[in-house]
């Protein structure tokens, strides 16, 4: 039976005890972590996930509660155990990086070791060593603060590791950093995690990266709601057979991973209610519109891809329907089009008969789209109406009540059904331009 | 952590803040130039006095007088009987005389002394110009004014009257019952050759034996009795005071001079200590500020292994640095200072006819001492702000902006 290397248990911690201001950070949580795993601490802002870790690595006494690394309590430490406990157990890094600015990137992750008494030589090769791993080696000579952020973090990622720590703490590492680096920095992550088999623990409050670790603590409020295996990974934690069963209530917390278990189970029954394709199908058929807006797959190619099954990784939609979505997207991109070609016009105070004509072409499609039905003489005013809310000058509402108004006091006379959703397959027209 | 990184680790501000670093540096110099300033003035002072009177006989001679009530004398015999004590190397004595003398026409009233020429040594008695006589025969005509007997003539110079001629009309001891006072005339014709700095006492010095030939002495007003060494000095000066002697000895005037000098530079010092006591304070202030600047790096650093004690090593290392660097510059400053000062007063004085002096002195050992002292006043400093700095939660510290 594998033992694990961090053991919490009802880690109670109370910022202010007795006082005024008193927070509850940790509602005694209890958890498990086993050696060389991959652990994400996941939850919004404010939900107790930094307190975690930083009582894991023994700088944020317990309230109440005990919190064990490799069977010992760090909070009963003398100072000579905790200098020992951190530059041999744990590393770390931050958000901010924490680099020293008044020191060479090389003395920077050479520091532990500079702490640790060991000779310039060694600690210069080992600094080295890693700064050449992580692809930083070239900088070693500049100050910290004339690299990048990513190059800082990967930096910090070194300095973490010169002491060859047991396990490595991470506090929203890639919070501060643009997606590329992000993403070097997370591979970096994974890579200590499965190359040097170090256990890595990491706070973030981005969804995007829950697929890298092993499981997932997520925390709301001070309270561990729930914690969700990866399915993706193999898992290191032995999980008994039927103990845990991996339900669409997981698989949507990964599409929004700030709901509450009761709001996922909302999501799950009105997806039920009002679509006949499942959030799988849905991901999967967003990823290839996508694709398709922008200009990636061609009309055909996006219809087959919709036609792959779920088992080709498709979203298996039949053809026939392929067919209509691919034809609605068109239509809706190219009335897009014409509304955003009206709008940049109108802004930049051009006129130009093309300009009825756009309003003409708009008018057709919503006419086309929602089967309405206007007398000839009631076209002008119509158009008159789509202008007013292509320039802004109505809203939504305007728009709708005065199609529903009948003719006699200034209106369209349109169905209350009709009018609804004609506005609203318009507002869909011009938001899709605005963002074209 | 290993000494080399300790000082790199706490000389980094000279890099990251260099402006604010040498300006507490040299805060700390203002305050300690001011320290060494003064105090190097009280030693210049204690030097020129002691310099202008002490010789190395000076210091070892004693000087007899009779009491005043007259019950013994300094007479022939007790000049023998100081000569044949244990430890006595030598003897000096000086008989003085009313006298006239004539210069240019001009005679004013002088006192008369004849001494040998060891007097000069052994009473430590400079010369303005000109040399003192010696024992030698051919010397027997020649004879010593001090400065202030010259303004009885309106001599502003001393160089002026050396080689010029005088008389004297000396008026011996009056005989006890005669009442009548005869004067007798110094045959022979006297040449001044030095002139003594004394601007206080009008008197004449002549050789001893040129006196004694005309005049008949028979008591002595002063002798100077010449000790072997200055541990001695003591035992030969009980010796003659159990005799009914009077004693004084230059070496106990040194001694007050010293300890008077000692107060002065204590009191000098003290001004310069609250010089110094301001730019500490300055420093004080410098590190605290550093200390919050820093109180994110400390957190980081407590974890990444650095244990308190390295903290506070750090930042007590950094304010004997500065401290220390301090001192240096209140030296350079003070030193720079005190010589400045001094070569502007020589300018003025020698252009009044004054004579140059070395008004500040900046002894060896002193320095030093200012040298271990403000690395002293460093560490003190740093105390405070260490101790702080090595106490703060790690998460306090990472967090605080």
């Amino acid at each position: 039976m594998l033992e694990p290397i961090i053991k919490v248990n009802n880690l109670r911690i109370v910022y202010n005890e007795g006082r005024a201001n008193e927070y509850y950070a940790l509602r005694g949580e209890s958890l498990e972590i086993f050696p060389r795993e991959y652990i994400i601490l996941f939850g919004p802002s404010g939900c107790g996930k930094s307190t975690l870790l930083y009582s894991l690595l023994g700088i944020l006494p317990p309230s109440s509660g005990e919190v064990l690394v490799k069977g010992e309590n760090p909070y009963k430490y003398d100072w000579r155990q905790m200098v020992k406990f951190q530059r041999s157990t744990v590393g770390i890094i931050y958000q901010s990086f924490n680099l020293i600015p008044s020191l060479t990137v090389k003395d920077n992750v050479a520091l532990p070791l500079i702490f640790a008494s060991v000779s310039p030589g060694e600690r210069n090769k080992r600094a080295m060593q890693l700064l050449k791993r992580f692809g930083v080696d070239q900088h070693a000579d500049k100050f910290g603060t004339n690299l990048s952020g990513g190059q800082m973090q990967r930096v910090a990622v070194a300095r973490s590791l010169v002491n060859d720590p047991e396990i490595l703490f991470a506090d929203e590492p890639v919070g501060n950093l643009d997606s590329i680096s992000a993403g070097q920095v997370m591979d970096t992550l994974e890579e200590i995690n499965m190359k040097d088999q170090k256990t890595v623990i990491l706070v973030t409050h981005d969804a995007k990266l829950l697929p890298y670790a092993h499981r997932v603590y997520y925390l709301k409020d001070g309270t561990v709601e729930r914690e969700v295996a990866n399915p993706e990974k193999k898992q290191i934690k032995q999980i008994d057979p039927g103990t845990s069963i991996l339900s669409e209530i997981e698989k949507l917390s990964r599409i929004y991973p700030y709901a509450t278990p009761q709001e996922l189970r909302v999501k799950s029954i009105v997806n039920f209610l009002t679509q006949d394709i499942g959030f799988d199908q849905i991901e999967r058929l967003e990823k290839n519109v996508g694709a398709f807006i922008d200009g990636k797959l061609t009309n055909q190619g996006f219809v087959e891809r919709l036609a792959k099954g779920i088992d080709e990784g498709g979203p298996e939609i039949s053809k026939d329907r392929a067919e209509i979505f691919k034809e609605k997207i068109n239509i809706i991109l190219k009335e897009a089009r014409e509304i955003r070609s009206y709008r940049d016009n109108f802004t930049a105070k051009v006129t130009s008969p093309r300009q009825a004509e756009r309003i003409a072409e708009v008018r057709a499609e919503l006419i086309r789209e929602c089967a309405m039905q206007l007398p000839d003489e009631a076209i002008p005013r119509f158009e008159e109406l789509l202008k007013f809310r292509m320039r802004g000058f109505i809203q939504q509402e305007d728009f709708r009540r005065r199609l529903e108004i009948p003719p006699e006091e200034g209106g369209l006379g349109v169905a209350p059904d009709t009018a609804r959703t004609a506005s609203w397959y318009l507002e869909k027209l011009i938001g899709q331009g605005m963002y074209l | 952590m290993r000494a080399g990184d300790a000082f790199k680790l706490s000389t980094r501000m000279f890099k990251t803040n260099p402006a604010r670093t040498w300006l507490t540096v040299l805060g700390m110099g203002v305050g300690t130039s001011a320290v060494v300033m003064l105090v190097g003035l009280g030693f210049g002072l204690q030097n020129i006095l002691l310099e202008k009177i002490v010789f190395g006989d000076t210091l070892l001679s004693l000087t007899v007088s009779p009491p005043s009530t007259n019950a013994v004398v300094l007479d022939q015999d007790a000049i023998t009987k100081f000569k044949t004590m244990p430890d006595v190397l030598d003897v000096s004595p000086l008989a003085d005389f009313q006298s006239l003398i004539t210069y240019n026409g001009l005679s004013a009233n002088t006192d008369l002394q004849g001494v040998k020429a060891s007097y000069f040594k052994y009473a430590g008695i400079a010369m303005a110009a000109g040399q003192p006589f010696s024992d030698d025969p051919k010397d027997k005509n020649n004879i010593i004014l001090s400065s202030a007997a010259l303004q009885l003539f309106g001599v502003e110079d001393p160089k002026d009257i050396l080689g010029k001629n005088v008389s004297f009309r000396v008026i011996p001891n009056a005989v006890n019952g005669s009442g009548a006072q005869e004067q007798v005339t110094l045959q022979g014709t006297f040449t001044v050759t030095g002139v003594t700095n004394d601007v206080a006492a009008i008197y004449a010095m002549i050789p001893l034996d040129t006196l004694s030939a005309q005049i008949g002495i028979t008591s002595y007003s002063k002798v100077q009795v010449r000790a072997a060494s200055s541990n001695v000095l003591n035992t030969v000066q009980t010796a003659i005071i159990a005799d009914g002697y009077q004693v004084s000895a230059l070496s106990k005037t040194v001694e007050q001079a010293n300890q008077i000098f000692g107060g002065i530079q204590i009191v000098l010092a003290g001004f310069g200590g609250i010089a110094l006591i301001v730019s500490a304070i300055g420093m004080f202030n410098t590190m605290t500020v550093t200390l919050l600047e820093r109180t994110g790096e400390i957190g980081v650093m407590r974890t990444i292994g650095a244990s308190p004690r390295d903290i506070q090593f750090l930042f007590l290392a950094e304010a004997v640095v500065v401290g220390f660097l301090g001192g240096m510059t209140g030296m350079g400053i003070g030193i720079a200072g005190g010589l400045i000062i001094n070569y502007a007063l020589n300018v003025v004085a020698t252009h009044f006819g004054g004579t140059a002096v070395a008004l500040f002195a900046f002894p060896g050992t002193f320095l030093l001492f200012i040298t271990c002292f403000s690395a002293v006043v460093g560490f003190i400093t740093g105390i405070f702000p260490a101790r702080r700095a090595s106490s703060i939660s790690p998460l306090e510290a990472i967090r605080y902006k």
